[in-house]
């Protein structure tokens, strides 16, 4: 899985929690993917997936359970302190939620300079000339910057969390469903904004979303989670083109789309009931369940991610190593 | 022709707000005929799921009331309704599943007695009757061993099955009209589908009409038979759901149509940018500003615009616009 | 480069900045009974503070015959069973009163929130021992436990406010500890995590000031509390003899209270109007504070 241009690699990625009464919570159990530089790559999957919390991992707002995570060919995993700190540089994350993600007793200009101040870059002066350049970059007027959170709409607040993320010249930047909170016709001009930055300062994305349409859209390369594990990797072609994995398939074609008015997709693949517990997991395969296609050996064992083609895995007992259905 | 099942017409809804009465829904006029589905369409604060509470004469008052206009249910203006007449049309002719299941399930009774209590209130049964009424309409709506899970409190339910409960409970007395105010987005799109799966069977087993308000323009082009699109609290659209989608008229229309990303099964490399409507919606302040309230935003402004709001104009069939650009090509 | 939309993207007009203590106290002054509240305490403030310079009666010596009522000599609001002015105890004890009553609150905060900060931020085994330890002065009984401290270290002024806030700190300690448990998941929390923030910048610079609301009212409400306690334990001879507070007038003068009605009635009504506008004030306060009351 290692190669040299890799910038964040991680793997089998462990996150646990345990609950008041003693059980665990197999939030992310043993996932494994890397990104290259330049890339954008996105996790997709339902609440309870454990998306979010292998991202917030990946930039070590959670503590991961075992596992190992190298950015830029840095072990990230246990450091802690300065090193931890040093690190925060060169990653960076934009919250779901524009109105939980800013301070609301701060100022915005103080806000995006925070991050200049608190790991020590630059003089004063030169803080306040990347902070105006920050929100030009966004597409904020400087002299906004006076303003607090409230007085922002949340297209706006979500620019500026997004200048923020960007103050400290990071490599990786983690979008926590950066769009999801908002209108749709907001949703655009932040997709946007995310697409125009990167190509301008070739950001390596990290991109969490429930919404396919948006990954389709942002990124590169696509993992679906499903219960805490990646259950189909590759490229967006590999994905929507030609979609391996049973789960992957019922998503795509659960999203409601323009082409097919006032009746459902034809193909549409119908799941049953809810994922099970993250607690108490079952022992073959987690989607086994629900699957429609579901036989017995896929109660008993776990299948494993096999790559089918360059850089196209599935985990799916049905699927053989040729990608064929079978 | 039978006479349609809700009739609005001329609505507006008022908020006090710092002092002044600010109307957030405005001459608002539509039909809702027998066992179809009416779209309504916007973004927040565009005053749709305002709309769907004067509907069921549920506005907040104080800060709100219905300032002007009826809202007829099969005859019955709700705006001039006792609250004891409301209550008895509630659940029995038109019920409302809302956004968030969690918040609208009372957590202290099982969601069996929360069913059976609607039921017994409706049709007078007994607690025996209202409990098998409960189970068999919790099998109804898609819940697995319904006669264990009658006795879970909503706690104990997933989001997905907390919204099939929240659809039970306004099933049971078998409404007339079904209001959904954005009934699946807090679900994942798997439960989405399963949901909608759902109202279609329902609405073919007891032609109950729906009306669904959503932001999202692939639920509708799915879901609803027309559409009605809503921007700074009036109506600027209103037609049959497959023009809305294949040739949107409204300007704004046009904009949240094209705005949103659509999943493709061959997706290119590098898709161009979206297409962006500029700025924001307006404050509900600034609703009390004459002209257009999509002037600031819109690319085909004309001095017009800004200073009167152009009235709806029928275009072809069963369709209209509020657009003074509509106005000039029918003249 | 910037966005081509920019021009159009900024379409809301600029508002002045308005910091968050200018609408504070635009609620605040919208409401007539905490503006009462503010107004009454102002006058208790200015009485004591100011009033010590202006009347120039000793309050500790024998000036006149004693219990004699009031209007009835130059000393208007009568004299003590040893012939002291319960006008000039008034003046002087109620910056005494007031003194403890604010110190003992200073004390109660200090600790409260930052056993409740430390409780609520870490969680796991800081918040168990801090949590126990917070139960173990609850259960206590109040006024034994500063009894004893104060008769332990004798009755001086500051042993006095030390034993008050010693034994009043722990419900602050657990609004504090709710506050930071809801504050620090939030994402904005995360976001300073995540640009290098350390656990103090967080907990004092971050939380801290948005978990202040509540906590600037349960301060306030405090010193009226506090100033109760003091005249509680003053009636139970428990005040420092070198000087006069309200609560030692009472106390003072509790056995004399068939013959002489003035003496403990005057510092009583006092007390009653320096709480009564203290917890105007921190109503009006909380109600200034609470964002959901606040116009947006």
């Amino acid at each position: 899985m290692s190669s040299k241009d890799a910038l964040l690699e991680v793997s089998d990625l462990k996150v646990h929690f345990p609950t008041r009464d003693g059980a665990i919570v197999h939030a992310v159990d043993g996932v494994t993917f890397s990104i290259k530089r330049g890339v954008a790559f996105g996790l997709v999957g339902e609440s309870g997936s454990g998306k979010t919390t292998t991202a917030l991992a990946c930039v070590r707002l959670v503590d991961p359970t075992a596992g190992q995570i190298t950015l830029g060919g840095d072990d990230i995993t246990n450091i802690q302190g300065t090193s931890l700190r040093d690190a925060r540089k060169k990653m960076q994350i934009v919250f779901q939620d524009p109105y939980a993600s800013l301070n609301p007793r701060e100022r915005v200009g103080s806000i995006v300079k925070r991050p200049l101040k608190l790991m020590n870059i630059g003089t004063a002066t030169e803080r306040d000339a990347r902070v105006k350049e920050l929100f030009e970059i966004v597409g904020l007027r400087p002299e906004q910057s006076e303003l607090f959170p409230h007085q922002f709409s949340g297209g706006q607040r979500q620019r500026v969390g997004i200048a923020r993320a960007l103050a400290t010249q990071p490599d990786l930047i983690v979008c926590d469903e950066p769009v999801s909170a908002l209108d749709v016709a907001i949703q655009a001009q932040i997709l946007n904004l995310l697409a125009k930055l990167k190509k301008e300062f070739e950001l390596t994305y990290l991109f969490i979303s429930h919404d396919l349409a948006v990954v389709q859209h942002i990124c590169d390369e696509i993992a679906v989670m499903y219960l805490g594990q990646i259950v189909e990797q590759g490229s967006k072609k590999d994905i929507f083109r030609n979609p391996r994995h049973p789960y992957t398939k019922a998503l795509i074609s659960a999203v409601p789309s323009t082409d097919s008015i006032g009746k459902p997709r034809e193909d549409r693949i119908m799941l049953d009931g809810d994922p099970p517990s993250p607690i108490s997991l079952p022992t073959g395969c987690r989607f086994a369940s629900r699957c429609p296609f579901a036989v017995e050996s896929c109660e008993d064992t776990p299948p494993m991610l096999r790559e089918i083609s360059a850089e196209h895995s599935v985990a799916c007992h049905r699927v053989d190593a040729a990608g064929n259905f079978t | 022709m039978q006479a349609p099942l809700l009739s609005v017409r001329d609505l507006e809804v008022s908020f006090q707000i710092g002092g002044s009465d600010v109307p957030v829904v405005r001459d608002l006029s539509f039909d809702v005929e027998h066992g179809e589905t009416l779209g309504i369409v916007g973004e927040s604060g565009c005053g749709k799921s305002m709309t769907a509470l004067a509907i069921m004469g549920l506005v907040p008052n104080p800060p709100g009331r219905i300032s002007k206009g009826s809202i007829l249910l099969e005859g019955i203006d709700i705006t001039t309704a006792s609250e004891k007449d409301l209550q008895a049309l509630r659940g029995n002719d038109m019920s409302m599943v809302f956004q968030e299941p969690m918040t609208s399930l009372n957590p202290v009774f099982t969601v069996g007695e929360q069913i059976a209590e609607t039921a017994r209130a409706h049709f007078g049964l007994s607690r025996a009757e209202a409990r098998n009424k409960a189970i068999e309409i919790l099998r109804l709506v898609g819940i697995p061993s319904p006669e264990k899970r009658v006795d879970d409190y909503p706690h104990q339910l997933s989001g997905g099955m907390r919204q099939r409960v929240m659809i039970a409970i306004s099933l049971v007395c078998e409404p007339k009209l079904l209001i959904a105010d954005e009934p699946t987005t807090a679900l994942d799109v798997t439960v989405q589908a399963q949901i909608f799966d759902l109202f279609r069977e329902l609405q073919e087993k007891t032609k109950t009409a729906i009306i669904l308000i959503t932001h999202d323009i692939g639920v509708v082009a799915e879901m609803a038979d027309r559409v009605m699109v809503m921007y700074a609290g009036r109506n600027i659209e209103k037609g049959p759901a497959i023009d809305f989608i294949r040739a949107p008229q409204h300007p704004y229309t046009r904009g949240l149509i094209s705005c949103i990303p659509t999943l493709q099964a061959d997706p290119p490399d590098e898709p161009d940018a979206l297409f962006e409507i500029p700025g924001v919606v307006p404050s509900a302040v600034e609703l009390a500003k004459p002209g257009c309230a999509f002037a600031p935003r819109c690319p085909n402004v004309i001095d017009r615009c800004k200073v009167e709001f152009p009235p709806s104009t029928q275009i072809e069939n069963n369709r209209s616009v509020s657009c003074w650009l509509a106005q000039e090509e029918t003249v | 480069m910037i966005d081509s939309s920019l021009d159009n993207f900024n379409t809301e007009p600029m508002e002045k900045p308005a910091s968050p203590a200018r609408q504070t106290w635009k609620m605040f002054s919208s409401n007539q009974s905490a503006v009462a509240g503010l107004i009454l305490l102002a006058i208790v403030l200015i009485f004591s503070l100011v009033g010590p310079l202006v009347y120039q009666v000793a309050p500790t010596e024998m000036v006149w015959m004693p219990l004699t009522p009031p209007l009835e000599s130059e000393y208007l609001l009568g004299t003590d069973y040893l012939g002291r002015d319960i006008l000039a105890g008034l003046i002087n004890g109620g910056r005494i009163t007031i003194a403890i009553g604010a110190s003992a609150a200073l004390l109660t905060i200090v600790i409260g929130v930052t056993i409740g900060a430390l409780a609520g931020y870490y969680g796991g085994w800081v918040d168990n021992l801090l949590m126990r330890v917070t139960e173990f002065f609850q259960v206590l009984p109040n006024l034994l436990l500063a009894m004893v401290v104060v008769m332990l270290f004798s009755a001086t002024l500051t042993n006095i406010a030390i034993a008050i806030g010693i034994v009043s700190w722990t419900s602050t300690a657990r609004l504090t500890r709710a506050e930071f448990l809801r504050l620090r998941s939030m994402d904005y929390v995360r976001a300073e995590r995540s640009i290098g923030a350390k656990n103090r910048r967080i907990i004092w610079a971050v939380i801290l000031p948005n978990a202040a609301p509540p906590l600037i009212v349960s301060a306030a409400l405090s010193i009226g509390t506090a100033i109760l306690f003091e005249a509680g334990l003053a009636f139970l001879g428990l005040s420092d003899p070198n000087n006069m507070s309200w609560g030692r007038m009472i106390g003072d003068n509790r056995p004399y209270i068939l013959d002489s009605w003035w003496g403990v009635t005057f510092p009583g009504i006092a007390i009653f109007l320096t709480v009564l506008a203290i917890s105007l004030v921190g109503d009006g306060l909380n109600d200034a504070l609470n964002p959901k009351l606040r116009k947006r």
